[in-house]
């Protein structure tokens, strides 16, 4: 089963980023490994009905934060240096996920949720 | 003999024919690529995923049942209609040029003199079924082009490249090029083996001599000319099918069922006219050689001297002809089983999509 994107057009968030954000989670998450390969550009595009320079502009982005490579051969591939979450703290985003879904509570709230907690004044600094 | 009324009407007939698969083309077609054209100018806008219209996945079968049967109108018109209409119509024309005008004069121009001398009548007749594939294989790519893109606010992708292995498969592939690696070397054969001259008789030197028509150099080249074309028209089209916007609103195991089934349509028309075409030249070939092995008689100083037969070589063109006949029906065989198990595969990604409801990621 290979990871997925999903874009709302009618988002207030870009949707450039909307694909950054997505993928970066993703590698975040292990679900893209270091060495996978994305799909070209214009297959991408194709595929969510977009211009090709978005998603070029949110592979730029992936590619400035390090999170992918772009080689002439084998095209757009996760970085070796991607960074990865430490399994500990992978594990408890997902019993995190779990929870809110249990709680019924929807995709942005969880993540409000985390928001408020990171932005808490008295936490360590990282 | 054909009169003059003939060969006009074997023209006219060619001309309605392919009048007659464009009409048809337009009349099939039509409809089809302007509806997509229409949802792909409402493309972007924020309304919901298929408002009004069919779903996606019934949406995307309708467009690939369009080109389909277009496809197919112009192999099963054009193929009869190649090889009856355009071919003896040209040779009843490359005769008619040759042909001298009441005053003496040649009816044909230099130009018309060049195409006749240049272009062998067993030209048009053995290149029809690749020709005629080739234009199957442009059909389908204005269909893979024209695929209907997504719509609606949430759109979704999966993040994997796809390859035209993954599509295509091992077994028509390995089948398709085992076709035209026979092709090739029957064709390599009979241009070695054939008539210096003009490479389209054989003859045999026992005493006398005998000969057939043979499928020498001047059919190989054009004949591996359009097969060529052909394999890099496959590509482009199994490539375009790779590239074509996913299926919204279906899994990833669902969207690769029907590329694959697209793929397989492909694939199965192009290892037909191959067949096809390889059964002209083996058929073409047994035939000469049974020919130039049939037993024959000559005049030696007033003397006629009956020629045995060549068992050997009528038994070499007697096998060929088998293996002609084996390729023609293996090939109908795999087109038919092909065309089922894409169908099939098709079919059974829209009953899917009528039990499940697409699944929305978080």
């Amino acid at each position: 089963m290979s990871a997925r994107l999903e874009v709302e057009l009618d988002s207030a968030v870009p949707v450039y980023e909307q694909i950054r954000a997505q993928v970066a989670a993703h590698v975040a998450a292990g679900r893209l490994a270091a060495g996978d390969r994305l799909p070209p550009i214009r297959t991408l595009a194709a595929d969510l009905g977009l211009a090709p320079g978005t998603v070029a502009r949110a592979f730029r982005e992936l590619e400035a934060a390090g999170v992918v490579v772009t080689r002439r051969r084998t095209g757009t591939v996760v970085a070796e240096r991607a960074a990865v979450a430490h399994p500990e703290v992978r594990a408890a985003a997902e019993r995190y996920v779990a929870a809110a879904r249990a709680a019924g509570l929807c995709d942005e709230a969880a993540i409000d949720l985390v928001r408020g907690a990171l932005l808490q004044p008295d936490r360590e600094p990282a | 003999m054909l009169t003059s009324l003939d060969y006009l009407f074997i023209a006219l007939g060619s001309l309605v024919g392919t009048a007659l698969v464009c009409l048809v083309a337009a009349a099939v077609a039509g409809p089809a690529v302007m509806g997509t054209r229409r949802r792909n100018r409402m493309d972007g806008a924020s309304e919901p995923a298929d408002a009004g219209g069919p779903p996606a996945v019934e949406r995307a079968r309708q467009h690939a049942r369009t080109f389909t049967r277009l496809a197919w109108v112009w192999l099963v018109v054009g193929l009869p209609v190649g090889f009856y209409g355009v071919s003896t119509a040209y040779v009843q024309w490359a005769l008619w040029q040759r042909n001298m005008g009441p005053d003496g004069e040649p009816v044909g121009s230099a130009l018309t003199f060049f195409i006749v001398d240049h272009v062998p009548p067993d030209q048009v007749h053995f290149v029809t079924p690749i020709a005629v594939g080739a234009g199957f294989l442009v059909v389908y790519a204005i269909g893979e082009r024209t695929w209907p893109r997504p719509s609606g606010a949430s759109r979704q992708a999966v993040l994997a490249p796809r390859s035209v292995r993954a599509l295509a498969g091992q077994t028509l592939p390995a089948w398709s090029v085992a076709l035209g690696v026979v092709m090739v070397a029957a064709l390599f054969a009979a241009a070695i083996t054939g008539d210096r001259s003009d490479s389209t008789f054989i003859v045999t030197h026992r005493g006398g001599g005998g000969f057939g028509t043979w499928p020498g150099a001047a059919l190989g080249v054009p004949l591996l000319t359009t097969m060529a074309v052909v394999a890099v028209l496959t590509v482009l089209v199994l490539r375009a099918t790779t590239r074509r916007p996913a299926v919204a609103g279906t899994t990833e195991a669902d969207d690769l069922a029907l590329r694959q089934a697209s793929a397989r349509r492909v694939l199965a028309v192009v290892q037909l006219v191959t067949g096809l075409a390889l059964a002209s030249v083996l058929e073409r070939m047994g035939a000469g050689l049974k020919a130039a092995g049939a037993p024959d008689w000559e005049w030696i100083d007033h003397v006629r001297h009956e020629i045995p037969a060549n068992s050997a070589q009528v038994a070499l063109g007697t096998m060929t002809t088998v293996v002609a006949v084996v390729v023609l029906v293996a090939s109908i065989a795999v087109t038919v089983w092909a065309v089922v198990q894409a169908t099939r595969a098709e079919r059974a990604v829209s009953r899917a999509d009528l039990v499940c409801e697409p699944t929305t990621s978080a």
